[in-house]
């Protein structure tokens, strides 16, 4: 930015969510003349988000308000004109009275006129598609215990005078019992529902399958979904199979015996994609395969498909498909991968990037979009392709790609006023190499003041650690750095081994937690120390979440020369974080290869907890008591432990949220967190604290 | 036919508690309590005693007086929400502190309905008359954030929770002198120092308490004298010195404090008789005793409220005491340290009164639950009706000696309607504490089991109260020697009882219970079924979770993780729990911050994945005492859930028809 324009900028303060619009789901008609988007804003007074539907003309360029309801969502063409979205309660009104258990479809014209009505269903169906025949075909999460169910209780009816399960308590008879963002799961299935238009409901799938991924055929008359199929223990396999919507059969594709399958989706009529991991391979990169149910036998008896057809492996990418750069500012989803002309086209981290990328049928993979950034979503539709990215420290907006130049034309401009009149301060880059010669990406965000700093002074810094570990973070604006750096900090972050989008060689860190992940870390600390003489040694903060938190954790317990840490949704000991958490059994334990009753030492060794003896660094603990990932369990014991030691311990512990607090959590509380964890390093990490 | 006895029995009980003398020892109030299923509550009133003609009669009828005292009027005092305007929460003050208030009613025995006496403005938690005006009162003071609307909890401190009382960081114990006549307030203690009242004898206040303002708690408070006169507080014994928890005036200058010899590990010895001297703070041992002082341990799921466990009359000091497997009365003589007793008899004295010579105890004896006793006579009737309708199996002492030379004392319940000659399945029961005990009273979870069929089986393993030091001291050896005793009783009964059936044994407990139950199921397959309840499953977990986890840790386990992580692990049941093959229910509360839930799901989880059948119950809104004072509907479900399971596991086909 130029220094004169510098002197009228904003800082950038915690209460900005508030300003900030979040996009959204970008659908294209499918003549490919309008983008359809949803817009998200945090309602400060609510204390929640507001969501309605955008509208852009994709030949004149016009973007306008399409809906005006509160809280409309998932937006779909239901032809070149119509738009079909799911409503919330502010359109439906409190007319119903029901427990939300159920799904207002609206339809909206986008050449004019309010929206209307178009299907009441009387379940909750995500993801929801029109059949041929005006079925609606989507996922529901059912309940399918044998136990008593508690009953919907009618106006003025008693209620029974006994306990009721979901109230009164729960029955937990597998595990996992409950799961993060979607609560107590025990014996929740999600299914495929169709609902006819009589309103009658049909289940497409089986009781104790859990549908974890699904693709209506081009045609509609079929369904692929991956499946799970249990009882007692959620197996980390999966299978894969072909439901007929016709005839309501379903055939086995991949049996639910050594795969564990990601994704699935439809190429054409008559070939799958989709994603599959054997089980020894846990929290590496998948192989991409393809299914080819051409040969598909009308065969009552079992698949009907030999091994190869069903799984036709494809060259191994060394690359999870729809991946995404960490940031705080991405509220609502979108679509990552989609079948065009042949064609799967998905988004894929690059190093720090995420990019939009091609692949043909035999697996080769091209770059359609990889400016600097982040493609968080896409969609194309007759020759228009729309991605919603985050580029130039903007935040995510809707451009227009020209596939053949690669050119980006912007088409909404929600943020640019937040961004032309507020301090961001763009992160610069370097690479450098770890003590085994391994290759590290850098980012420094320079604290506001830097300019104008007289020889001489210094400023404090804090090292960003972000979760998965597989994950990345890149050049994107993220909110809580750039208030970190107009506070002024120094705010500096790399993507250490384990993160993801450098292939399995260097995202595998499996039985390694803590170990060449924590050295990257140190050698980067020492790598930016020696780059930015401004930054004070002495007046390093560290902060993370989930991973991060776990990486805080093991960082007070093994170095004292951090001054202070925010550490979040963190893991101090992995007894607890494999027997209690959702999927401390199918991911935690591969990853740490080891668990209590063949390797206890080892799952000591990697709990951060055994070290807390060592910690002097003053540590803020953030956790919320709904995070099923991360459970409170891991902050609790952290807490108590540097309280033992009398190390400054502060645990900031919110209600009603969960592992998502700081990207989707209720909006008071995100800047609520956002004032905690400034507050602790104003506290341990400025000479004399600013007001 | 007599009826069989059922989760619903619950509904039907009156518990009795807090006997208390009228000043003028011509009456005694009491509390009267019965689950209430449409509250999903209790309900509580106060009764009057009248001593001369042992006529009893109803004084309160609100349901809401648990908790009284006399005034030196001869009134009743008790605080109570009756009013619209007693309901409304005082607005916070213009710091955004919460403001509290807390409303006394008054009623006259001698007749009319009780009359709003004051109000104060604090959440107070107790209250004792020093004088016809003045009172001392126990509030609880919020030093930290606003309590209320918060959107998170601010923590700096450890313990920052309590089961029962949820998050209490920020919370201390405060007293204050509150004038009526005048209705002056006055603070006997500062902000963030923690205080509880121990006893008030003319214009002196006897409290302990500490200043705790961040990080880990103080462990043993201070004792402290207050003169109401010159306004002095006297500093008798420092914080962190002696491991006590209640003290009394005694002898002029003197107090005496219940506590452990120098050097004994606080958390297995048993208190001694102790005098310390308030001018200079000096101990001298009054009396060498080996069993708890001011309290009896007998469990019971079947008792509600509480009452005094100790008091000083005249030249004695009475106090209830843990003798084998009985809660008993017994006295001491202040000035030579000669002690009397047992002044009551076998079962469980909970509570009592004494006053111009007579005694007045609250207890449960023989099949009863508890009534009064005025001078060893029962002179409340609440629930001999019933007691007399049900099918009670009335427990049988057992008594043998281990492989190691010790006697070991238990308890047989046969079935309901047993006929000699069939096979009967059969439950271990296993106590908390693990410093308490089972004794004959009764036990209604316990009865209902034997209603549903099965035998009953039950003992006091080494670490049980009323056996003394020796006994009780299992520092460091949890899982051995008692499991050794628990198994060597269970084979005894075996012997014993050829109608129990050994191939359908079931075994269960709760806290420490829990922990044992989850212990057995690591060590031993011979029992076909459990239910592990609001149970310890990993030391390392408990130490640095539960509301004690930092001290029972230490004493209970001998080492702290950071002193010696192996031999807590080495204690600790998931170590064990690859090897269970004993179906399993697990019930847990999320509110219980003793033994937090996190144990009970790993266990569960473990189970699970050791392709043991396993089922976890978790209450929502319950603590640790779910089984005991958890709402009506709520325990239902917690007992019907155990029978289920027992039955699924253990009841032959023909049983279950």
């Amino acid at each position: 930015m130029r220094k004169e324009e510098a002197r009228a900028l904003q800082p950038v303060k915690e209460e900005d969510l508030y300003a900030m619009r979040f996009l959204s789901d970008p659908r294209v008609s499918p003549d490919g003349k309008w983008a359809v988007y949803v817009e998200s804003r945090a309602d400060k007074d609510k204390n929640g988000y507001t969501r309605h539907l955008r509208l852009v003309n994709l030949e004149t360029g016009k973007d306008q308000p399409l809906t005006s309801g509160k809280s409309d969502s998932a937006p779909r063409w239901l032809s070149d004109t119509k738009v079909m979205f799911t409503a919330g309660k502010d359109r439906t009104g409190a007319v119903d009275g029901s427990s939300g258990e159920e799904t207002n479809l609206y339809v909206i014209d986008v050449q004019g006129g309010e929206a209307e009505l178009y299907r009441k269903v009387p379940l909750k169906l995500q993801e929801v598609h029109v059949l041929p025949d005006e079925a609606l075909i989507g996922l529901h999460t059912a309940d399918v215990s044998e136990e008593e169910k508690p009953q919907s209780l009618k106006d003025g009816e008693e209620e029974p005078l006994k306990a009721v399960r979901g109230k009164d308590y729960e029955v937990f008879d597998e595990v996992p019992f409950w799961f993060n963002a979607r609560g107590i799961t025990n014996k929740k299935r999600r299914q495929i529902a169709r609902v006819n238009l009589d309103g009658s409901v049909d289940t497409m799938t089986g009781r104790f399958t859990d549908v974890v991924a699904w693709d209506l055929s081009p045609d509609k008359k079929r369904a692929a979904f991956v499946g799970r199929t249990y009882t007692d223990m959620e197996p980390r396999i999966s299978g894969l199979y072909l439901l007929d919507l016709q005839s309501g059969k379903t055939m086995e594709l991949v049996p639910q015996e050594k795969w564990s399958i990601g994704c699935v989706i439809f190429l054409d009529e008559d070939t799958l994609f989709y994603t599959a991991l054997e089980d020894e391979r846990r929290g590496l990169n998948s192989a991409y395969c393809l299914c080819h149910l051409e040969n598909l036998k009308e065969d009552e008896s079992g698949s009907g498909l030999e091994m190869g057809q069903a799984m036709d492996m494809l060259p191994f990418p060394d690359n999870d498909p729809m991946g995404g750069v960490g940031t705080d500012c991405l509220y609502g989803g979108g679509q990552k991968m989609k079948a065009c002309g042949g064609n799967l086209y998905f988004t894929l981290n690059v190093r720090s990037q995420a990019v939009l990328v091609k692949m043909d049928r035999k697996g080769a993979v091209t770059a359609v979009d990889d400016k600097e950034g982040a493609v968080a979503a896409f969609d194309q539709e007759a020759g228009s392709t729309v991605v919603l990215a985050m580029r130039d420290m903007h935040l995510a907006e809707l451009y227009r790609l020209d596939e053949t130049t690669g050119e980006e034309t912007p088409l909404t401009h929600r943020n640019d006023d937040y961004i032309a009149s507020h301090r961001i301060e763009k992160p610069e880059t370097f690479t450098m190499k770890d003590r085994d010669g391994v290759m590290l990406e850098g980012f420094v965000i320079k604290p506001a003041g830097f300019e104008k700093a007289s020889a001489g002074q210094t400023f404090p810094g804090v090292l960003e650690m972000h979760g998965g570990p597989k994950v990345a973070f890149g050049p994107v604006f993220h909110h809580e750095m750039q208030v970190l750096s107009s506070k002024g900090y120094f705010v500096f972050y790399t993507n250490p081994r384990g993160s993801s989008g450098r292939g399995d060689a260097f995202a595998d860190i499996n039985g390694k937690l803590g170990t060449v992940d924590y050295n990257d870390f140190m050698d980067f600390t020492d790598e930016v120390v020696k780059r930015y003489p401004a930054l004070s040694e002495k007046k390093i903060g560290i902060c993370g979440g989930s991973y991060g938190g776990f990486m805080c954790n093991w960082m007070i317990g093994h170095t004292h020369r951090f001054a202070a840490a925010a550490s979040q949704r963190s893991i101090s000991n992995y007894v607890t974080k494999l027997l209690c958490t959702d999927i401390g059994v199918p991911y935690n334990m591969p990853q740490i290869k080891a668990d209590p009753w063949s390797d206890p030492e080892k799952v000591w060794e990697v709990s951060p907890l055994k070290y807390a003896p060592n910690a002097d660094t003053p540590t803020l603990l953030i956790e919320s008591d709904e995070d099923y990932r991360c459970y409170q369990s891991g902050a609790i014991q952290m807490f108590n432990a540097l309280c033992e030691n009398g190390t400054p311990a502060r645990l900031a512990f919110f209600h009603g949220e969960n592992h998502e607090l700081s990207r989707s959590g209720k909006p008071q509380n995100r800047v609520l967190r956002l004032k905690e964890i400034l507050g602790w390093f104003e506290r341990y990490l400025k000479e004399k604290p600013a007001d | 036919m007599k009826k069989k006895i059922t989760s619903q029995t619950l509904l039907d009980l009156r518990f009795v508690s807090n006997p208390s003398f009228s000043p003028d020892g011509r009456l005694a109030a009491f509390c009267v309590q019965r689950a209430d299923i449409r509250k999903n509550g209790y309900t509580s009133d106060v009764y009057l005693l009248n001593v001369e003609d042992k006529s009893v009669r109803r004084l309160t009828a609100g349901g809401d007086a648990s908790s009284y005292i006399w005034t030196k009027e001869g009134k009743i005092l008790f605080s109570a929400k009756r009013t619209e305007e007693d309901k409304k929460t005082p607005k916070p003050d213009e710091n955004g502190k919460d403001a509290e208030k807390t409303v006394y009613y008054e009623i006259d025995p001698s007749g009319g309905e009780a009359v709003k006496a004051f109000e104060l403005p604090l959440s107070a938690t107790g209250i004792r008359a020093v004088d016809k005006d003045l009172y001392v009162v126990e509030a609880v003071q919020n030093n930290g954030e606003s309590l209320k609307n918060r959107a998170y909890e601010i923590i700096e401190e450890s313990p920052f929770w309590f089961n029962g009382r949820g998050f209490t960081h920020g919370l201390r114990g405060n007293l204050y002198l509150y004038r009526r006549s005048s209705g002056e307030l006055m603070s006997l203690t500062l902000p963030y120092f923690d205080a509880s009242l121990l006893d008030v004898e003319g214009n002196r206040i006897l409290f302990s308490g500490a200043y705790w303002r961040k990080g880990l708690s103080y462990q043993f408070p201070a004792l402290c004298v207050f003169d109401i006169e010159t306004r002095k507080t006297t500093e008798i014994i420092p914080k962190d010195k002696v491991p006590f928890y209640s003290a009394s005036f005694w002898t002029e200058g003197k107090v005496m404090v219940p506590c452990p010899e120098e050097g004994a590990n606080p958390g297995m010895a048993n208190p001694k008789f102790y005098v310390f001297d308030i001018a200079d703070g000096s101990r001298t041992l009054l009396k060498d005793y080996d069993r708890s002082i001011g309290d009896g341990s007998v469990g019971s799921d079947a008792r509600l409220g509480g009452g005094r466990g100790h008091k000083r009359a005249g030249d004695d000091f009475y106090f209830l005491s843990t003798l084998d497997e009985s809660s008993r009365l017994m006295k001491i003589n202040m000035a030579t340290g000669e002690i009397t007793g047992p002044l009551t008899g076998e079962g469980s004295a909970d509570s009592f009164d004494v006053c111009g010579g007579h005694t007045l105890v609250c207890g449960m004896y023989g099949d009863d639950v508890a009534e009064l006793y005025l001078d060893g006579e029962k002179v409340t009737h609440f629930n001999d009706e019933l007691m007399e309708s049900l099918d009670i199996s009335t427990p049988e002492y057992q008594e043998f000696t281990n492989s190691d030379g010790i006697m070991i004392h238990g308890y047989v319940m046969k079935p309901a309607r047993y006929t000699e000659g069939r096979k009967y399945p059969c439950i271990l029961h296993i106590h908390g504490g693990p410093l308490t005990v089972f004794g004959s009273v009764f036990h209604l979870e316990m009865q209902q089991w034997a209603s549903a069929g099965f035998f009953v089986i039950y003992c006091n393993p080494r670490g049980a109260d009323g056996r003394g030091n020796a006994f009780q001291d299992i520092c460091n050896k949890y899982g051995t020697i008692d499991y050794q005793d628990l198994m060597e009783f269970t084979d005894e009964m075996l012997r014993r009882f050829p109608d129990i059936d050994e191939t359908r044994l079931g075994v269960t407990g709760g806290s420490y219970g829990g922990f044992m139950t989850n212990w057995i199921i690591g060590h031993t397959s011979r029992f076909k079924a459990a239910c592990s309840q609001r149970s310890i499953a990993n030391w390392v977990v408990f130490e640095h979770t539960s509301d004690i986890g930092y001290s029972f840790t230490k004493y209970h386990q001998g080492a702290r993780t950071r002193e010696n992580v192996e031999q807590l692990w080495d204690h600790s049941p998931l170590k064990y729990a690859d090897k269970c093959t004993t179906p399993t229910l697990f019930i847990h509360s999320d509110m219980d911050k003793r033994c937090w839930m996190a144990d009970g799901l790993s266990m569960f989880t473990a189970l699970k994945m050791h392709d043991c059948p396993a089922r976890l119950v978790l209450f929502h809104d319950e603590t640790h005492e779910l089984s005991r004072s958890g709402k009506p509907r709520n325990r239902i479900k917690r007992m019907d859930e155990i029978t289920a399971w027992m039955k699924k596991y253990l009841a032959s086909e023909e049983e279950e028809a």
